[in-house]
């Protein structure tokens, strides 16, 4: 089931209801089934998988809490083997074996594997690595293992985030199915802004841009000698990226407050960020702190020095581009923003040295100046993102550079100008949110006075079905 | 003070239905406005479909997607054959647009020919093609005839059993466990589509733009026909034939039994009153895909005696002069509409065109 339908405009005030309705000792129950129910509107049958890592970890968490010295690290490592194992069978047993194939190829030897026709369960990547995260922070001893089986499959199918993050920990999520949430009018106000926004964001921005960006990037030959047609789309599709994983997370973020959970902040508003390394801080947080805490620290961090901290970095974004998916363009995509982030640390007095002229000109000229070069250096790597193969997103780059002519593609004009009114909107509420409200937790720049306020929201909700894209689009996180 | 649970819940109900009041006021002023000004058009594609739908009463109609509306010139149709003559093409349309003008029509009258241009890849299944059919939303509460077309776009694959319950499609029934979205087609056994068209607003989304172009900007066809001006660079034509090759090579093409149906319903009903039907593919130049939607197009047409006569790849429009993408330019489109209309004359006067 996606958020962003009909399915779900119904699914959710059902389950909130029943949720409040029902007395606390039985809401974790009517979660989990709820969740499955979610969770096997797309193929019902994968909801084995699911099982199957949750048996795993559950009993894993209990074996390593209860072993001693070398044991425990064998029922991590079963742990970590049976979700990997998951993720290779599904995710990259193709990507591999293509890879395997071509290598071969080179040696001259011929191999008869043969691929494997299925499809890629809903989600793999987020709830294996919640189910990791589980079992690595019982084996730290940060968390002590969940002794319920039916709490521990809830922590990893909770459904407001089960398909598309944010991941989260045991310690922030576990202990909240525990605790009895009373209905609380703001924060269930709140949590419905939150999911307006992010249906805003998706239905009226990304899906919009969606159009042009497709034709651009699905058909770049149709468009040579057209450089601007290039960066224009690999402009919106940056934004499109954001509004659409960002909206889901918003959604994710905001169904589950209004049930009274809170969710760790997945995306911070991440093109207003002034540097390479703030755009990063700011974007899918729930995976960025995984692999930091998991990966990168485990590694030594920048706690060895300047060059091993780089090769730690660099280590983690090959990963991060790997879960993303079975494709080497998503590897170069995260390679590139290592590039970016890199080389903020090794010429970091000449980056200091520049951030202090342009700030010194003036403070907003420094931030503006920042926070488009910020925003162009997520742009050269997302162009890995969008392209279907290396050779697509090469000739993609040479495009934009070839600077032949001024011709520009403006395709269904709708979209163009439908998609810009959508872009401005999603400019000034980040704004007001960023920098003109001192809470933190306002969502919309909406009125004091209480009737304008309603008239606010139904215009938004207004706006949302004059010129929101309601065909029936996936979200393009979750096929990762 | 911090309202207790209870005191927030009825607050919350209360506010619930203030603001759902709100949208539905917001809803049914914006949906009347919106009504009005999409009827009051003047040019562009969503005045034509009106016009069509309302108002059209030539002789002869000719139906397609944009393959239709730029490659036939319905002025030599009417020169040739001595009947007035319409091109109700509408760019990316497909069998249920076709489908839905042949009832509004016949509603109003019975034309003498109807001229149906399909491409060879025309019946393949496609999620877009469901999609499009919003165009026929601004006509769902005045015009009942296109009401069931419509709800297509909520039921897609699935079977409709009285329009507002859906049966599951085969696949989901065949095998739950294993088809994709199995378990929303039993759980939800509903047209969702007829609750959406609820909203007013949703009648017009994403048309606001289209309609203030229709009412303030003057786009006059000359009779519905839309003729391109240039013509296709070689390198372009190159690139525009390769990247259809890879389109063609796609796998999991299926014929869509919607879009049978709506074809075998248009030469039923035509042939039914007497209308002459000819169906025509019209030049391209990237080579289609053939089959299987090819084949199904010529059996639906022979079962129903309908004259067909497939011009895609003819030599004779060959040339990168008459075309200017994968459509033909204005000469291309003059010549070839000069050519059909001889053709269906020789036909007529033969005798071979139904009934």
């Amino acid at each position: 089931m996606v958020f962003n339908s009909f399915s779900f405009l119904l699914f959710f005030p059902l389950v909130t209801i029943i949720y409040f309705l029902l007395p606390h000792k039985y809401r974790w129950l009517h979660l989990l089934i709820s969740s499955c129910v979610f969770y096997m509107f797309f193929i019902p049958i994968y909801i084995l998988i699911l099982l199957f890592t949750i048996v795993i970890d559950y009993y894993a968490g209990i074996w390593i809490d209860k072993a001693q010295g070398k044991r425990r690290k064998a029922y991590l490592l079963m742990s970590i083997l049976a979700n990997v194992g998951v993720l290779a069978v599904f995710k990259y047993y193709n990507f591999f074996l293509g890879n395997l194939n071509w290598l071969t190829d080179l040696m001259g030897i011929k191999m008869d594997i043969p691929y494997l026709n299925i499809i890629l369960p809903i989600g793999l990547s987020f709830h294996t690595f919640q189910a990791m995260s589980y079992t690595i922070e019982v084996y730290r001893g940060n968390f002590k293992p969940v002794r319920d089986f039916g709490i521990y499959s809830l922590y990893v199918m909770f459904y407001p985030q089960l398909v598309a993050g944010p991941i989260e920990r045991p310690q922030n999520l576990i202990h909240q199915f525990y605790e009895k949430h009373d209905f609380d009018y703001a924060r269930v106000v709140s949590g419905l802004k939150l999911m307006l926004w992010g249906l805003f964001k998706k239905v009226v921005v990304a899906d919009r841009l969606g159009a042009y960006v497709s034709n651009v990037f699905n058909f770049p030959h149709q468009h040579d000698g057209e450089p601007l047609t290039f960066w224009v789309a690999a402009w919106f599709f940056a934004i499109q990226l954001y509004c659409d994983f960002g909206g889901y997370s918003d959604m994710a973020i905001g169904s589950a407050r209004v049930m009274g959970f809170h969710l760790m902040t997945n995306f911070r508003r991440p093109y207003l960020g002034q540097s390479v390394g703030e755009v990063w801080q700011r974007w899918h947080i729930s995976l960025t702190t995984w692999f930091g805490d998991y990966v990168f620290k485990p590694l030594g961090g920048y706690r060895k020095g300047k060059w091993r901290g780089i090769f730690n970095l660099g280590v983690l974004m090959f990963l991060a581009g790997l879960w993303h998916g079975a494709n080497w363009t998503y590897v170069l995509c995260f390679l590139v923003f290592f590039v970016f982030l890199a080389s903020r640390l090794i010429i970091k007095k000449q980056i200091t040295a520049f951030d202090n002229v342009i700030y010194g000109i003036h403070p907003m000229f420094g931030r503006v100046v920042g926070t488009i070069m910020a925003f162009h250096c997520g742009i050269f790597s997302y162009i890995f993102f969008r392209s279907p193969t290396v050779s697509d997103a090469l000739y993609y780059y040479s495009q934009m550079f070839s600077f032949s002519s001024t011709k520009f593609y403006n395709g269904d004009a709708s979209t163009l100008w439908y998609g810009l009114f959508g872009i401005l909107c999603l400019f000034l509420v980040e704004i007001y949110q960023e920098e003109w409200t001192k809470d933190k937790n306002a969502i919309f720049p909406e009125p004091k006075n209480r009737t304008l306020k309603y008239l606010f929201f139904a215009g938004v909700i207004s706006l949302i079905l004059l010129i929101g894209v309601f065909d029936a689009s996936q979200f393009i996180y979750f096929q990762f | 003070m911090k309202p207790s649970a209870s005191n927030g819940l009825w607050i919350f109900f209360r506010n619930g239905l203030l603001l759902l009041l709100g949208i539905i006021v917001f809803d049914q002023l914006i949906g009347l406005i919106l009504h009005k000004m999409y009827f009051a058009q003047k040019h562009g594609p969503s005045a034509e479909t009106t016009f069509t739908f309302t108002k059209m009463d030539q002789d002869a109609i000719i139906l397609g997607s944009s393959r239709g509306r730029r490659n036939y010139n319905p002025q030599h149709i009417a020169d040739t054959l001595g009947i007035s003559c319409y091109n109700a093409g509408h760019d990316g349309q497909t069998i249920f647009y076709e489908q839905a003008i042949i009832r509004m029509a016949l509603s109003r009258y019975t034309p003498k020919l109807v001229v149906l241009d399909l491409n060879p890849e025309e019946m393949y299944y496609r999620e877009l093609h469901y999609d499009r059919l919003n165009v026929l939303a601004p006509y769902y509460q005045d015009y009942p005839e296109v009401r069931d077309i419509y709800y297509l776009k909520g039921i897609r694959d699935r079977k409709p059993s009285d329009g507002f319950f859906v049966a599951p499609s085969e696949e989901a029934a065949d095998d739950f466990w294993f088809a994709h979205g199995s378990m929303e087609e039993f759980v939800l056994p509903y047209n969702t589509e007829q609750f959406k068209m609820m909203s007013m607003i949703y009648r017009y989304n994403s048309s606001v733009l289209d309609i203030m172009t229709g009412i303030f900007k003057s786009r006059k066809s000359e009779a519905g026909f839309k003729p391109l001006k240039g013509t296709i660079s070689t390198k372009k034509a190159e690139e525009l034939i390769k990247e259809n090759a890879e389109l063609r090579n796609q796998k999991n093409k299926v014929v869509d039994p919607n879009k049978v149906k709506g074809l075998e319903e248009i030469f039923t009903t035509l042939t039914s009153k007497g209308v002459k039907v000819y169906v025509s593919m019209s030049p391209a130049l990237a080579p289609f895909a053939m089959e299987p939607s090819y084949e199904a197009i010529k059996e639906v047409c022979a079962r129903y005696n309908i004259p067909f006569k497939d011009y895609s790849q003819d030599p004779q429009y060959n040339r990168l002069d008459y075309f200017f993408d994968n459509h033909m330019n204005k000469d291309g489109a003059n010549l070839f509409s000069a050519n059909l209309a001889h053709d269906i004359k020789i036909l007529s006067s033969a005798g071979s065109v139904n009934p």
